[in-house]
């Protein structure tokens, strides 16, 4: 069953068509990979279906439920939350004040506070709960912005390369968890450039060139085809 | 109420009532000068405990106060003026009409991102000063309009009466302050002025956010100007609206410590005095000096005075 339909999407900015007639669906409880050359639409995929771009043209169904016209934190509150490629903690906080922050939405400080820890324990910061967001590492920042993404109660999580400038032995963690989180029954949308972690990952695989879906289906028959070979991953993929 | 907030009200409320009893211990017709200073600081803790709120808590920075605090003191020259009320009953109302002119500036400014609200603010003092200056008519214009200081029911318009009513007025601007401090709200205020982005990532909603802060800051910042217009005696637009009283709160906040509920405190209780003091030292170049001490501040006390101490003790 699909949590989240993307129909005929398109989006331009200025005379660059970044999204043309996209059509994407996202099956619950899935891994749906977004790959892509620089400039493909990847980011800008996971900021229409968030709203911080507003679509030109189709419709974003989610839950049986067109949401293209409601603002970001309301598609927050609905379940739809999001990571960024550059992760935006909040520096003058705490690890934990961080992640209590979408919990405090729903719940007393207390439990927000309850919840939070777990969940940092969970993301592997229960070491660093009390330092300052801005003191720790990329890898930590990274594990941060994925804890607290997971403590807004998502339905569907959009994940902007959260590999993004790590090393290979930081890689393993996110990515285990990621499963885990799969295995919760999350419903998650990868955006990545490091193709080994979106092998490991995405149950379905789609490519974008140009703001257009270039491929779609399972990553080992995706990867094979001469299109997406050409475009994005070169002969050595092959 | 947790048991942190009680103690800080029980400590307050201490304060104010110690506070208080001064015009009862030094007679205020012996001693104009100093309670004109005294109430100076607490204008000034209003002013900036106010402009804390949205700046400090909030990250929204506001570079027009004055326009807050000017049209508070004009509802509080106008309401006499035209319907002959008591000045001291029109004071309620120099908060709720500059909460009126945040709803509006805020209501625009902040669904944009970027640095529109502090150039909006920046506008509101200068446009509210050009209206008053243009409507002769209703709020005489450059001519100014003056105040009559009428007693506040059995009590003289006297220094202490000023002294008491700022002192109080303060007192709930620091009220205000340590209630949002040690809310919930807090939190989702430092988020939105860190990342307005991330902040509606996780479900914040940053304009009910930021205007949150910026009703109270507003309501408070009307009601200094109220008080202010009250105790001069005299308004016009030139002083009503003057761009100092915009950087005053800010030094005062930064100086003090930013973002804490003590800092505009510290601030005001240590600059309001010392430049009273270099202005009748040094009558000439108190400014200069004024300038100098404060560079000093910036450049030696990060965090401010506040950040200061907090790094001594750890």
């Amino acid at each position: 069953m699909n949590l989240m339909i993307i129909e005929n999407v398109s989006k331009k900015f200025g005379g660059i068509a970044a999204l043309k007639n996209l059509d994407l669906a996202v099956e619950k409880g899935r891994i749906l990979g977004v790959i892509g050359p620089n400039g493909a639409g990847k980011t800008t995929l996971i900021n229409v279906i968030t709203g911080y771009e507003k679509v030109d043209a189709g419709k974003i169904n989610y839950d049986g439920k067109d949401i293209s016209k409601l603002p970001p934190h309301v598609r927050a509150r609905h379940g739809i939350v999001r990571t960024f490629q550059i992760p935006r903690c909040f520096a003058g906080l705490t690890v934990l004040e961080n992640i209590m922050i979408p919990v405090l939405l729903r719940h007393s400080r207390g439990e927000a506070e309850r919840r939070a820890r777990s969940i940092a324990e969970r993301m592997l910061l229960g070491d660093d709960l009390h330092k300052q967001a801005e003191t720790l590492p990329v890898g930590g920042l990274k594990l941060l912005e994925l804890a607290r993404a997971y403590a807004a109660s998502p339905r569907i999580l959009l994940l902007d390369e959260p590999m993004g400038g790590l090393s290979q032995d930081r890689m393993e963690p996110i990515i285990r968890l990621i499963r885990e989180m799969r295995e919760d029954g999350l419903t998650i949308i990868l955006v990545e450039h490091v193709m080994k972690a979106v092998v490991a990952l995405a149950d379905i695989l789609a490519v974008l060139n140009f703001g257009e879906r270039l491929a779609h289906g399972r990553p080992c028959d995706v990867m094979k085809l001469k299109a997406v070979r050409d475009a994005y991953l070169g002969e050595g993929h092959a | 109420m947790k048991r942190s907030s009680h103690r800080d009200l029980v400590a307050l409320l201490l304060c104010l009532g110690v506070l208080s009893l001064l015009p009862a211990v030094i007679d205020t017709r012996r001693m104009p000068y100093l309670f004109d200073v005294l109430f100076s600081v607490n204008v000034a803790v209003l002013l900036a405990s106010s402009w804390n709120i949205l700046g400090g808590f909030a990250g929204q920075v506001s570079f027009g106060h004055a326009g807050f605090a000017g049209i508070g003191a004009y509802a509080v020259a106008l309401l006499p003026h035209h319907l002959q009320w008591s000045p001291w009953l029109s004071l309620p109302f120099a908060g709720i009409a500059a909460m009126i002119a945040a709803i509006l500036v805020g209501g625009i400014a902040f669904r944009l991102r970027g640095p529109y609200f502090a150039l909006s603010t920046l506008a509101l003092a200068e446009v509210a000063r050009l209206v008053v200056e243009g409507w002769r008519s209703f709020t005489e214009g450059t001519q100014g309009v003056v105040i009559q200081q009428k007693p506040l029911y059995l009590f003289e318009a006297d220094g202490a009466l000023f002294y008491i009513t700022s002192l109080w007025l303060a007192g709930i601007a620091l009220l205000a302050v340590i209630t949002i401090g040690q809310s919930k709200s807090r939190y989702f205020l430092h988020a939105v002025g860190e990342s307005e982005e991330a902040a509606s990532a996780l479900g914040v909603d940053a304009w009910r956010c930021k205007m949150s802060a910026l009703l109270p800051s507003a309501f408070l910042a009307g009601m200094a100007g109220g008080i202010l217009a009250l105790h001069t005696g005299f308004l016009d637009p030139e002083s009503a609206f003057s761009i100092s009283r915009s950087v005053e709160p800010i030094i005062l906040t930064v100086v003090g410590g930013i973002g804490t509920a003590l800092g505009p405190v510290v601030g005001a209780v240590i600059l309001v005095p010392a430049c009273e003091f270099l202005r009748s030292r040094f009558p000439t170049g108190h400014l200069l000096l004024y300038g100098v001490l404060l560079v000093v501040f910036m450049r030696f006390m990060h965090g401010g005075i506040l950040g200061m101490v907090r790094r001594k003790r750890l």
